[in-house]
């Protein structure tokens, strides 16, 4: 036996060792550096514009397309981008080594080469939009899920838990179906794609055993070209195959590149102080609902203004307004500042925010102790002024169970809804501010706090803040105050 | 481990097709190799075409068949797969329900739902890139050695060793190295921590606590990072590792083959045959790091879900029979909840059908607590009778609840309601809904009582979201109604006149109301007073 030949090909099997341990490790750390900028670049951009993507995608399907949909993109990064590069050297490098061994063989090559890419794109056409519809059912089981498991104490008080299964059972039939339905056409395109390259290597077989049986070529060259033939055609079959699992990931490319190409919130004007907010009469168009209208109205410095109506008049719409998250479809909101009277939406959205301070109407808080939580409105703030402003809310801090440190920010908090609100409230009434936005700041809270909230309120806006009282009923309070009801309109 | 596989029914006719048709499809790709190595030397030896013709029509039969097997068999394999996984989902969710509430406190709900859609999709691949690639790979090794056997022994043995040496020590070699981080785990942190901003993002803006959350979630993304880095080395090594036994074994195939060629032991047209079979023999062991890596992750993932299926399993899933009392007196003694917040002296009292007991005091002052322990959800002390019985889990069902973190589910008004009823006409849930005067406004609306409620639905404020969950509770027929704050959000007009409609038409059932504001309606006052005694008014 030669033993050069056999050094050789010990080396080449180790040499392929060698190379096949980077390929492996240098994709499949670019692949989650890629998938780690990106997570980053999206949260960054999602947490600029609020709760915008959230009410977009659904809270759950938000956080699945952040978690997972970046996770399925490793196919994409690590396994089909590397093939594309692959499949444009090696099918070339192995055709030209065919070729300078036998010119016939280069030929059909070269000839057969093209119908991989041509069938893989004709079949890749037909599934784009199948994957599409896969994508959306599992958006659909998600949020279902979430929902299930949110709602499952008030399921099991109306001893209605068990006839949810069958529902989850329906909707996990349906997303069975469309996966096999978008399965099935992807291996089908698998299967087209090695037939196709069965067929190729099959005509050079036929070419290769005619001219062997004639003796115009040597058994040498002959199992030379055929052991290397399939070579050609597997990179190429292989970008096909991992396309396919590279589409799933793509669709979340779409929606992410939707996120991440949203432009930037403009730098608008600057200022300083806030002596007044007046608006004329604004209305706000809900992609469904009837428009919400407010009446035009006015806060000086110094007061406190009500604005009352009946459960679902669009109160908060104007806390909204004020914010930014919701743009009136006509109506002004005029800001008088230090530098005269500036249209609301020519602010700088940012600055604004800094001088408000606002208690929603369904408070939710991030993972952290009710000190952290707190702090968020004051960073300076010392415990005994924390305990304090709890205190004033009506919170005495002996009632929660770890006092400062009682962690908030899961679905099931060990607080009850009133004392959530009361901790939301505190944060409000905590944070340096020029507007006080507070929405329904006495549900839950018993008379005597109540009557402390409206001292307080008193006081604040007799230190200069504009506070504006989303309400249901109106307090006697210290302090000139205007009212705009809703229910006139 | 044990838990999960407990839950688990994997449909076997499914996966043994899938696997059959695998493993016949790999025997095919075996045969296909063999089959033309012999056709191109034999054709080298330029014998009458008729002798290729057996070998040509096997080529075609193999090549064909080996595609088409596949298809078959991966559409085989992923049916089943996916039936297991969503059997899987359903099991999970039957056994969260059959546990108190109580113990569902503890779950984080981030947590809770990734592992739920991650962990049961995990499963799905422990059959289908765990046991399948086994499988394969076992498959095509026998046949293609079994191909040797025939032709070579001698080279048969020594190939057959060398490929069990690879298919334990590939994997094993990849499993060397274990992750400091549990990937899944930083997974599921990720998860919820991204749910947390996507709910509170807007007081993120207001209160600037952007940068804290991102921060946050960075930390977990390093862990992922350092997880996945690992993970990227071990199939490095397997990979290369893959790459020198099949070197190894093409070298024995090919000294073995010269051997019995030179010895006479072997025809000239079959040194091709078995010196490229390692090629195909060794194609499955390629697999195999990436079903070890997989088998990993998934006793990883169940061990996440390990500790909540226990806990879940431990609940208390006691039958409940529906009790038929029609009249229900309920009598508290020295009834004291168990819980740290809440510090006041036990309460004694009675209610009868056609009473109300109005608990009324400030908010953390254990109302909420007392509830809980009524509904079973939360330990006391003391004794609550039922018509004379103590309170067991058999009572739940002489009980209509509105509670204050009531749910309504991201679906229309009209099934909202019927959770309350399920046979409930529309003429009944135009009635009720005129109760809680709802009746205007649905009507309003372009869809009715099919409107959609939630985030992709109409946006009702919470005064009529309240209004609907008094509804939905106001269409159940029970001898028991326990009202929790049912006037929140709503203005005192409207909450007066409502909470009097409500009053007749609860009129001759066990009501009990918990407020924090003074009730318009008739009833028994008790006001909890914290760390004091409940003083009857």
């Amino acid at each position: 036996m030669n033993k050069f030949a056999v050094i050789l090909l010990g080396s080449v099997f180790g040499f392929r060792a060698l190379i096949s341990f980077a390929l492996d490790r240098i994709s499949a750390r670019a692949s989650s550096r890629m998938r780690s900028e990106l997570r980053s670049a999206v949260m960054v951009k999602t947490l600029d514009s609020g709760a915008q993507d959230a009410q977009k995608h659904g809270t759950a399907g938000l956080s699945v397309l952040i978690t997972k949909g970046i996770n399925d993109l490793d196919g994409y990064f690590s396994k089909f981008l590397p093939q594309l590069f692959i499949a444009t050297i090696v099918p070339m490098a192995v055709g030209i080594t065919i070729a300078s061994q036998d010119w016939w063989s280069g030929v059909i090559v070269l000839l057969t080469i093209p119908l991989i890419p041509i069938f893989g794109g004709l079949i890749g056409r037909f599934t784009a939009s199948a994957i599409e519809k896969k994508w959306r059912t599992l958006g659909i089981l998600s949020t279902y899920f979430l929902d299930l498991l949110s709602g499952l104490t008030t399921l099991k008080v109306y001893g209605r838990e068990k006839i949810q299964s069958q529902k989850l059972r329906s909707i996990g039939d349906t997303y069975r179906k469309e996966t096999m339905g978008v399965l099935r056409i992807s291996f089908l395109s698998a299967l087209a794609l090695e037939l196709v390259a069965t067929l190729s290597v099959a005509l050079l077989a036929v070419s290769i055993g005619l001219r062997l049986v004639n003796g115009s070529i040597g058994l040498q060259t002959g199992l030379f070209i055929l052991i290397i033939a399939p070579e050609v055609y597997w990179p190429i079959r292989q970008v096909a195959g991992y396309f396919h699992a590279a589409a799933d990931g793509m669709q979340a490319f779409e929606k992410l590149f939707a996120i991440l190409d949203r432009a930037d919130e403009p730098v608008g004007k600057d200022f300083k102080t806030i002596n007044a907010i007046t608006w004329s009469k604004l209305q706000v168009e809900y992609q469904d609902r009837t428009s919400v209208q407010i009446p035009a109205g006015q806060i000086p410095k110094g007061s406190i203004h009500f604005l009352v109506g009946p459960s679902g008049s669009g109160k908060s719409t104007l806390a909204n307004i004020l914010l930014g998250f919701t743009k009136p479809s006509s109506g002004e909101i005029l800001v008088s500042t230090e530098k005269g009277d500036i249209s609301l939406s020519e602010l700088d959205a940012r600055i604004l925010r800094s001088q408000i301070s606002w208690l929603p109407q369904e408070p939710k808080f991030p993972i952290g102790t009710v000190a952290q939580i707190l702090r968020h409105a004051k960073p300076d703030a010392l415990e005994f002024e924390l305990v304090e402003i709890l205190h004033k809310v009506g919170l005495d801090i002996v009632d929660l169970p770890n006092g400062l440190r009682t962690p908030l920010g899961t679905l099931r908090q060990p607080l009850s809804v009133g004392q959530l609100r009361k901790i939301a409230l505190a944060r409000a009434l905590l944070k340096e501010c020029q507007i006080l936005i507070l929405d329904e700041p006495t549900a839950s809270v018993d008379d005597v706090s109540e009557s402390v909230i409206s001292e307080i309120l008193a006081q604040k806006a007799a230190s200069g803040v504009l506070v504006l009282l989303i309400t249901h009923r109106v307090q006697g309070i210290s302090i000139e105050s205007r009212v705009t009801d809703m229910a006139r309109i | 481990m044990k838990s999960l596989l407990s839950i688990l029914k994997p449909n076997w006719r499914g996966l043994a097709l899938g696997g059959l048709l695998g493993g016949l499809s790999l025997g095919a790709a075996v045969g296909l190799l063999a089959a033309s190595a012999w056709l191109i030397s034999m054709a080298a030896t330029r014998p009458p075409i008729l002798v290729l013709q057996v070998a040509i029509v096997a080529v075609r039969f193999f090549g064909l068949s080996r595609g088409t097997l596949k298809y078959a068999s991966r559409i085989a394999e992923h049916d089943a797969a996916l039936k297991i996984q969503s059997s899987l989902r359903i099991r999970i969710y039957e056994q969260i329900s059959n546990f108190l509430p109580a113990n569902f406190v503890k779950l984080n709900r981030g947590n809770l739902l990734s592992q739920i859609i991650n962990d049961v999709e995990l499963v799905q691949d422990l059959w289908l890139r765990v046991m399948m690639p086994w499988i394969n790979a076992l498959i095509a090794g026998v046949c293609g050695i079994g191909i040797i056997y025939f032709l070579l022994p001698s080279a048969a043995n020594a190939i057959s060793l060398i490929f069990l040496a690879a298919i334990f020590l590939v994997p094993l070699a990849a499993s060397i190295m274990t992750p400091q981080h549990n990937e899944r785990e930083s997974e599921a942190q990720l998860f919820s921590q991204v749910m947390q901003v996507a709910e509170s993002a807007n007081e993120a803006l207001v209160f600037n606590f952007q940068e804290e959350l991102l921060q946050d979630m960075e930390l977990a993304q390093c862990n992922i990072a350092a997880a996945q880095e690992v993970s990227a080395k071990r199939a490095g090594y397997a990979s290369a590792l893959h790459m020198i036994f099949l070197g190894i074994a093409s070298l024995a195939a090919l000294y073995f083959a010269a051997k019995g060629f030179i010895d006479k032991d072997l025809a000239g047209v079959n040194v091709a045959v078995i010196a490229l079979l390692p090629l195909v023999i060794f194609e499955g062991v390629g697999n195999l790091p990436t079903a070890f890596a997989q088998l990993s992750k998934i006793v990883e993932a169940t061990k996440n879900l390990d500790p909540y299926l226990e806990a879940l399993t431990a609940g208390d899933s006691a039958k409940t029979s529906m009790s038929l009392a029609q009249n229900v007196t309920i009598k508290f003694q020295d009834v004291n909840p168990i819980i740290a917040e809440a510090n006041c002296a036990p309460l004694t009292t009675t209610v009868t059908p056609g009473e109300t007991l109005i608990i009324m005091g400030k908010s953390g002052s254990g109302k909420s607590s007392l509830l809980n322990s009524i509904l079973g959800f939360a330990p006391f002390t003391g004794r609550i009778e039922i018509n004379g019985e103590e309170l067991g889990a058999k009572h739940k069902d002489l009980f209509s609840v509105l509670l204050q973190d009531d749910y309504l589910f991201a679906t229309s008004i009209r099934e909202n309601l019927l959770i309350g009823k399920p046979e409930a006409t529309d003429r009944e849930l135009d009635q009720i809904l005129e109760v809680v005067e709802l009746s205007d406004l649905i009507h309003k609306l372009p869809d009715g009582i099919d409107t959609h409620v939630g985030p992709l639905g109409y946006n009702f404020s919470g005064g009529e979201k309240q209004r609907m969950k008094l509804a939905r509770l106001l269409l159940r027929n029970t001898p028991v109604f326990i009202l929790d704050e049912p006037f929140e959000f709503l203005d005192a007009r409207q909450g007066a006149r409502i909470a009097n409609k409500v009053s007749r038409i609860l009129a001759t059932k066990t009501l009990i109301i918990v407020s924090h504001l003074e009730m318009s309606i008739p009833g028994k006052v008790i006001t909890l007073i914290n760390a004091g005694a409940p003083r009857q008014d």
